[in-house]
């Protein structure tokens, strides 16, 4: 069954005046099922971003809807919308986004304690997820004590403690070092396979590549997509390029 | 044509910054008029007849050097936010010395601008000021509207080397830092505060001392200590705004059940960085506040007493005459009967009625300590005893009980050796009294039970009084006698002689000229008869003219407060608006992982409003303990209305707390325009 459904979506910008309007997404459609691992690719400018902060309700689409898990989000007040996305969505961002005046503990707590969660749950469901990221020893550290990729990983932690639906993730590995990337991108291949749905979008080919799916987006429509089906990590990642370079030279797929 | 593009900078620098800017030209501004209106009033022709501090001419130099302060700090904090700015020129280029043409520029346009809004505010608000202060010292008001030249001059001038010493302190603090750390000055990782829990317990122990001192201070050292309590009250304020709200937050965020909660949790550990980074600007506020209470309590403290005193001291009639004189045998001559002829006359040949009339012979003296042993007050002081309790003046007055039926138109009588007491304020409950000087001379009474109707008669505000009805003046002569002895100082405090008290009764503005004539007569009576000394006091001269320096300083006063309050109200601002742009961004985060706009600003209501009114809440504390402080002072049966001025001052500070909460209320706009406009992004 599919836990997210894409129909239709359309977003225009326009300037404060009613000026220029920019469309910056066309007309979007496509389905992610659970457990999947999928990554949106596209240059910048090409509407990646702003279909996210849709996906993930923070921006709301001109025409169309979202479907996550049987609700129609575009119908969710905006008071319960925070609610909504505490408890089905997880966010990774580039610039992880974490608060600077919690230790990382805290920040990982925060949806939870937004949710009202006894401490000792928060500890309960944190134990084994601080584990499995090999975040235990700096959780009481404050994020400007900790590297890039410590923090990414905490950032990860917070999105998942909450068990949600589906994590999106708007170029995790940007602001890290290749090696710090590597290892965050097998950390969200892992958590895919104990189960967790996946939503990435980012122009790292690299990345990528450790999805089971890929999109590409141009001009504000979905454009072309490959699975990665029974594919290595490697072969993938040459199709990724090789579509990439198809897409560049303005090639019809 | 590269001069106009560094001013163009400068003016875009301003432009950009308006938020900022234009709070800090609108108080230079006003504190440009005050200065100019303090400059004025001094120059001014009907203030000088009536002035003493104004005239003196220090004040607007001690007025001008504050204004000058509160701006250096304020511009020294908006240049601080202001480095990252200055850091992306310099990284795009420019050299420190072109950031500093731009700075001059910025500085001169601002100057221009206050001294513009300066002069026509302090032209305006003038005639206010001078009307104000011409009706509380009674000087006569005039109409006239002028400019003055000498005022603006010296202001404007003033107002240049306060701006060239902002110059150059913003050229020092571009200059001591490199581009890169200009360009990240805002973004550094902020370790949590640490709690100095020694120095909160420090802070605390301090209060605790300074309300103590306030409590218990008694006798001669009360204004020392007072004047302790008040610095220590100060300092511990800002220790304990900077240290022990930190460790208070620490506290509660080792309470792990309160502290993972939804509102507590964003709260509390937020609250510990903007604890730290304003426990200063918060302890500031808090003084500022409670110096704005202090000064109106003051005030009313002074118009409270002034009237409860004069009460006192006039308790029926308004003119008093006192007339000293040692010979006994001119007590009995008749010399009064003389003394009242020529009070009469005078009085009728001006017009003025004279009602309640009131005379008689006493023998009046102050004691310290009371120095009662047994029964006995004996003035030789060898065997006084000294308790606590009778560690004060008393004022005693001897009336010969003739006189009281004089008076009183009655028919009373005592013997010899026997005497009536009335209590004003003081308490004695023995049999008899004895006057003695140590063993050698005593005189006893016995305290007759006769139910007296009082006369009503003076005493000083603060002091308490026993008055002695004996037999006849032949009887306080035996007394007068024996208190003399005791010789030095105390001789002075005897006066021996007649006291005429009347009512005078005529129009107001006829009897300011009446009171002065009548010293004048007085004189004339004490020349003619050759007597030992006279006094003349009167109600109105005391009410309006003795008390008229106290007004002249509460005057200058006003200009404190307004001071006070625009510091206060720059700092909330500057705290909304710099807490506004750093919370921004967090909120936006927070609005990622999953929070309403609801439950932000619940949050921020709770933060801001803990933030807020604790300095008001240490206001309040403060202010209780100096009203008890002022009431302590009074200090004496003589002032019973102890309730009303504890609720004027309760009311004052409902007041005060009603403008902190619109000013309050007005500055978390700006701090809501700033968080909600960000999250629009």
């Amino acid at each position: 069954m599919s836990i997210l459904e894409v129909n239709q979506l359309k977003k225009i910008y326009s300037t404060r005046f009613g000026g220029n309007q920019v469309e910056a997404l066309t007309d979007v459609n496509f389905s992610v099922e659970e457990g999947e691992y999928i990554a949106i690719m596209g240059e910048s400018g090409s509407g990646k971003t702003t279909l996210l902060n849709i996906l993930a309700a923070l921006d709301r689409p001109t025409s169309g809807n979202v479907v996550l898990d049987g609700k129609n989000i575009s119908k969710i007040g905006e008071s319960k919308m925070a609610n909504f996305r505490r408890k089905n969505i997880g966010f990774v961002f580039q610039d992880f986004n974490l608060l600077d005046t919690f230790t990382l503990e805290d920040n990982i707590f925060l949806p939870l304690v937004l949710s009202g969660k006894k401490y000792r749950d928060m500890k309960g469901r944190l134990n084994p997820i601080a584990k499995e990221l090999r975040i235990e020893d700096i959780l009481k550290k404050y994020p400007y004590e900790v590297s890039g990729g410590q923090k990414q990983r905490a950032a990860v932690a917070r999105a998942i403690i909450t068990d949600p639906k589906l994590v999106f993730a708007d170029e995790p590995t940007g602001a890290l070092d290749s090696k710090s990337a590597d290892e965050l991108l097998r950390l969200f291949a892992k958590i895919n396979r104990l189960g967790q749905t996946i939503l990435m979008v980012t122009h790292s080919v690299k990345s990528a590549s450790f999805a089971s799916r890929v999109l590409f987006i141009r001009d504000g429509k979905i454009f072309h997509q490959i699975y990665k089906g029974n594919d290595t990590d490697l072969r993938f990642y040459e199709k990724i390029s090789d579509t990439i370079t198809l897409l560049a030279s303005g090639g019809e797929m | 044509m590269k001069l106009g593009f560094y001013l163009k900078c400068a003016i875009e620098g301003i432009k950009k910054n308006r938020k900022i800017y234009i709070p800090y030209i609108l108080m230079s501004s006003v504190m440009f008029a005050m200065c100019y209106i303090i400059y004025s009033l001094k120059d001014s022709e009907s203030v000088a007849k009536v002035s003493l501090f104004i005239n003196a001419g220090f004040f607007p130099w001690v007025f001008a050097f504050f204004s000058g302060l509160v701006l250096f700090y304020t511009n020294s904090f908006l240049i601080k936010r202001r480095k990252k700015e200055f850091g992306l020129y310099n990284v795009l280029g420019m050299n420190k010395f072109n950031i500093s043409k731009i700075l001059f520029f910025e500085t001169l346009i601002i100057l221009a601008i206050v001294i513009i809004f300066g002069i026509i505010g302090g032209f305006l608000l003038y005639k206010l000021a001078e009307t104000l202060l011409l009706s509380m010292l009674g000087g006569n008001i005039d109409y006239q509207l002028i400019v003055s030249s000498n005022a603006s001059m010296w202001t404007a001038i003033v107002f240049c080397i306060i701006f060239v010493l902002i110059f150059l302190n913003s050229l020092r603090q571009i200059s001591f830092s490199n581009a890169i750390s200009l360009v990240k000055s805002e973004n550094f990782g902020e370790k949590p505060p640490k709690s100095n829990i020694i120095f909160g317990i420090i802070g605390l122990l301090l209060l605790i001392f300074a309300y103590t001192l306030t409590l218990t201070a008694t006798g001669y050292t009360m204004g020392y200590s007072f004047f302790i309590s008040i610095i220590l009250v100060i300092v511990s304020t800002y220790i304990i705004m900077i240290s022990s709200s930190v460790f208070i937050c620490k506290i509660l965020k080792k309470n792990k059940p309160y502290y993972y909660k939804p509102n507590h949790f964003i709260s509390i550990s937020s609250m510990i960085y903007r604890i730290k980074r304003n426990g200063a600007g918060l302890a500031s506020i808090c003084v500022l506040l409670t110096m704005i209470q202090f000064i109106i309590s003051t005030y009313m403290f002074v118009t409270f007493v002034t009237d409860d005193m004069l009460k006192c001291q006039y308790p029926q009639q308004n003119t008093q005459v006192r007339v000293t004189e040692e010979n006994y045998e001119r007590l009995l001559s008749g010399d009064n009967i003389k003394i009242k002829r020529e009070l009469l006359n005078f009085a009728g040949e001006n017009d003025v009625n004279v009602k309640n009339y009131l005379e008689y012979r006493s023998v009046s003296f102050h004691s310290y300590s009371m120095p009662i042993y047994g029964n006995k007050i004996n003035m030789s002081g060898e065997k006084a005893s000294y308790s606590d309790d009778e560690h004060k003046f008393i004022q005693w007055e001897i009336i010969p009980i003739e006189d009281y039926n004089k008076n009183m138109g009655t028919n009373e009588t005592l013997n010899h050796g026997e005497a009536v007491v009335h209590m004003l304020g003081a308490e004695y409950d023995k049999d008899t009294v004895s006057f003695a000087w140590g063993d050698e001379q005593e005189k006893t009474f016995k305290i007759v039970d006769k139910q007296l109707e009082p006369m009503k008669i003076d005493r000083s505000w603060y002091i308490p009084k026993l008055v002695i009805f004996v037999s006849d003046i032949k009887e306080a002569k035996e007394i007068e006698n024996i208190i003399s002895r005791c010789g030095g100082g105390n001789q002075e405090l005897i006066s021996y002689g007649f006291q005429f008290r009347f009512d005078i009764d005529c129009p107001d503005d006829k009897t300011k000229d009446f009171i002065k004539n009548l010293r004048e007569k007085t004189y004339e009576i004490y020349d003619n008869l050759k007597l030992k000394g006279i006094i003349t006091n009167n109600y109105y001269q005391s009410k309006y003219v003795d008390f008229k320096d106290i007004k002249e300083l509460l005057f200058l006063s006003i200009f404190f407060i307004i001071l006070f309050m625009l510091v206060v109200i720059l700092i909330m601002y500057y705290k909304q608006v710099f807490e506004g742009y750093e919370d921004a961004n967090r909120f936006d985060i927070m609005k990622k992982v999953g929070i309403s706009k609801r439950e932000i600003k619940k949050s921020v209501n709770s933060q801001l409003l803990l933030t807020f009114f604790a300095p008001l809440i240490l206001t309040g504390l403060h202010t209780i303990f100096s009203t008890i402080m002022l009431c302590r002072i009074i200090n004496s049966d003589a002032y019973h209305d102890y309730a009303s001025f504890v609720f004027v001052v309760a009311t004052s500070f409902i007041l005060l707390s009603i403008l902190y909460c619109i000013m309050y209320k007005v500055t978390s706009k700006v701090y809501y325009n700033i968080v909600g406009g960000v999250n629009k992004n």
